[in-house]
């Protein structure tokens, strides 16, 4: 279990950010919270994937892709907000995440 | 100037494409051109005339593979003529028959009947109940296997594209089966391929073997570079292991992953360039270990070649 700080917030604010602006081709200021990934940035599942690798390896992560997935089935994922709020859970509590749910 | 070991890699056929890339790389408009006259001049019909305008969308799976096979075709001979020559070369599903034309072991009007002798040897066997394929990614090996044998599906893990990244073929409604137990499982990404044969499983041997004797006229010659196998990842070199390789192709699993590592083992520090419609394997490469060099053909020009 991580110790979630102001500045991990924010570092994972910023590599979302930056990287949904480089992967979709979109203006990085254009980006905010509500911003819904498939419809209004053309995102995908696959970058979904790919930014749980980078974070998976940023803070050293044990956590399973399907734990990840089962969790996500629960609470989909529509906006970058949200995406932000589960990587923070996912960060927080890896493997433990579905403990949440009992 | 190549500086570094160049693999080529053919891709199967995507899904879907909207503006084909390429039409503004210098020489590569020329040759598709001239590569699409030949196959019209052999016989092949429905070939799309403005290719490189607006969309293009693959309602047709052989005519999708042909002009794949083409396009594949046409960015080897552009890199060639541009004296980039690949160290090994791969052909990643079907894109094993423009792996064969590049290195030279088929010519490229017997790289379209051995499209055409594949398809229509595979179909018979495969349309009653309904064949195809999917992509699943986020569960092992272990997880899969364990859904099919649960379920008793009748379907395969036919190729590993990276870690916790499958493709699986076999009966369609067992396909959809394993799609929606896999999402409650915790698959992140399932989706289905635009294919109507199992391709790579044992379901479709009968038709490898038909393939085999359809083919067996059709001449090939060495290779001037080693195409690796995605099956065991041998390196092939000779007529023979070249023919035999396009029937096992046809309904023995592949392991891409496993291929990926092996080069980049013997060759380090190799840039992969996917020579054809892009089908996402640079992203895929994204999974693997090894933070391997992997470029689409149009960014392969864009970075690193000064066409004439």
């Amino acid at each position: 279990m991580a110790l979630i700080t102001d500045k991990t917030r924010d570092e994972v604010r910023e590599i979302v950010f930056d990287f949904f602006a480089e992967e979709c081709e979109v203006d990085k200021q254009t980006i905010h919270d509500g911003t819904n990934i498939i419809k209004d940035i053309d995102g995908d599942s696959l970058m979904f994937l790919e930014l749980i690798e980078i974070f998976k390896k940023k803070y050293n992560l044990d956590i399973e892709l399907k734990v990840i997935g089962k969790y996500a089935v629960k609470h989909p994922v529509t906006t970058i907000g949200q995406l932000i709020d589960m990587q923070m859970l996912i960060i927080e509590h890896e493997n433990h995440l579905l403990e949440l749910e009992r | 100037m190549q500086e570094t070991p160049i693999i080529f890699v053919f891709p199967a056929s995507p899904n879907e494409l909207t503006d084909p890339p390429g039409k503004n790389i210098p020489g590569f408009g020329d040759h598709f051109q001239t590569l699409l006259n030949t196959a019209l001049k052999s016989g092949l019909t429905g070939l799309p005339h403005n290719f490189f305008t607006g969309t293009f969308l693959t309602q047709d799976e052989l005519l999708t593979q042909f002009i794949s096979y083409i396009y594949s075709c046409a960015v080897s001979e552009t890199l060639r003529s541009n004296n980039f020559t690949p160290v090994v070369s791969a052909g990643y599903s079907m894109g094993i028959y423009a792996a064969l034309f590049d290195a030279g072991s088929v010519t490229f009007t017997d790289g379209i009947e051995l499209i055409r002798c594949a398809y229509h040897s595979l179909a018979p066997v495969s349309r009653d109940p309904g064949s195809g394929m999917i992509t699943v990614i986020g569960l092992s090996r272990d997880d899969l296997g364990y859904l099919i044998k649960q379920q008793k599906l009748r379907c395969r893990i036919i190729n590993e594209n990276a870690p916790f990244s499958f493709s699986l073929s076999g009966r369609s409604s067992d396909l959809r089966i394993l799609a929606d137990t896999a999402r409650n499982e915790g698959a992140l990404h399932v989706r289905f391929l635009g294919v109507s044969l199992p391709y790579h499983a044992a379901f479709a041997e009968t038709g490898a073997r038909k393939f085999m004797e359809e083919t067996a006229g059709i001449p090939f010659v060495r290779p001037a570079n080693p195409v690796i196998s995605l099956i065991d990842q041998s390196l092939l070199t000779d007529p023979e292991s070249m023919r035999a390789e396009t029937v096992r192709n046809l309904f023995t699993p592949l392991n891409w992953h496993h291929t990926m590592l092996k080069i980049h083992e013997l060759h380090p520090g190799c840039r992969f360039v996917e020579c054809g419609l892009p089908t996402g394997l640079p992203k895929n490469a994204k999974f693997v270990a090894g933070d391997l060099r992997f470029y689409s053909f149009q960014d392969f020009c864009g970075n690193e070649l000064m066409l004439s």
